[in-house]
């Protein structure tokens, strides 16, 4: 637990920090509230269609990968931390695991997932 | 500790009322992921350090990307003005219920309960919560962890074509 106290304190700073930006920004700043500041503006052109566009599949595509993969550089955690202790074995082991999750990279790699046309 | 552990209390509580009450989808997703580093906070508090970790990589980093991009490409500007019935509400209310008393029973007959066997909590704080996983991950549970690749392996190749065949 010890250990974990510079993690502590370093989101009691970054909390400290965004309050304090914000906060004064608030006191100090200027305040002007018009009905003309909250229109979208478009370059003086009368602003055509939804502010709300739809994003392209292949945003999401990457983010299940990022998902599959970030699981994948989890098991290395325990894996990297008893290492020693596991010898050869848990190398073999680990190495079987990456191969499979490699596999998989390839194919879509080679289908041409990763491309961003 | 106990400061810690009041604190983070207040946030969980605040964060998971705000993502049920906040109007926009998006500023609920983003409490959603407050609520889940407060998660985090508590296993570290608990002594799971890679719990912890898993929490912050895997919910409040790659789940919530999912979350986020699902509610971005959805077009919920139509879905705005939908009004809750109370066909809703009433079932939420049950499910609150029965949740509400399954803690309830846990905290009156089981809370006091230690995990027994050879790991005990005084082992598993001396060796290491992650070096315990691995060490059963690694050994007796080797067949189980080698098959969650070719699990993740269907994972990537479904995903790519469920996607693909889109355009």
């Amino acid at each position: 637990m010890n250990s974990f106290l510079p993690v502590l304190i370093m989101l009691i700073f970054s909390i400290l920090f965004a309050v304090l930006t914000i906060g004064l920004s608030n006191i100090i700043g200027k305040k002007s509230y018009e009905p003309g500041k909250l229109k979208p503006f478009e370059c003086g052109v009368e602003p055509t269609g939804e502010p709300h566009i739809r994003f392209d599949i292949k945003f999401y595509l990457v983010a299940i990968f990022f998902l599959l993969f970030d699981i994948e550089a989890l098991f290395l955690f325990p894996w990297a931390v008893i290492y020693r202790w596991l010898g050869l074995f848990g190398f073999i082991e680990m190495f079987t695991f990456i191969v499979v999750l490699v596999v998989g990279l390839l194919y879509i790699w080679k289908k041409g997932g990763l491309i961003w046309e | 500790m106990e400061i810690l552990f009041y604190i983070f209390s207040i946030l969980i509580i605040y964060s998971s009322i705000m993502v049920v009450a906040s109007k926009s989808p998006l500023t609920s997703a983003l409490y959603l992921i407050l609520s889940f580093f407060v998660l985090a906070g508590f296993y570290v508090i608990l002594d799971m350090q890679f719990i912890a970790a898993m929490q912050i990589l895997v919910y409040a980093g790659a789940i919530m990307v999912l979350v986020v991009l699902v509610i971005m490409l959805l077009n919920l500007e139509k879905y705005k003005n939908i009004k809750t019935d109370m066909h809703q509400k009433f079932i939420s209310g049950l499910i609150f219920m029965v949740l509400f008393v399954e803690i309830a029973l846990f905290i009156l007959t089981g809370a006091g309960r230690k995990p027994t066997g050879i790991f005990t909590s005084e082992v598993i704080k001396r060796v290491g919560n992650t070096q315990v996983i691995g060490e059963f991950l690694f050994t007796k549970y080797i067949f189980p962890f080698e098959i969650s690749s070719i699990l993740l392996l269907v994972a990537i190749i479904g995903a790519y074509l469920f996607a693909k065949k889109r355009f």
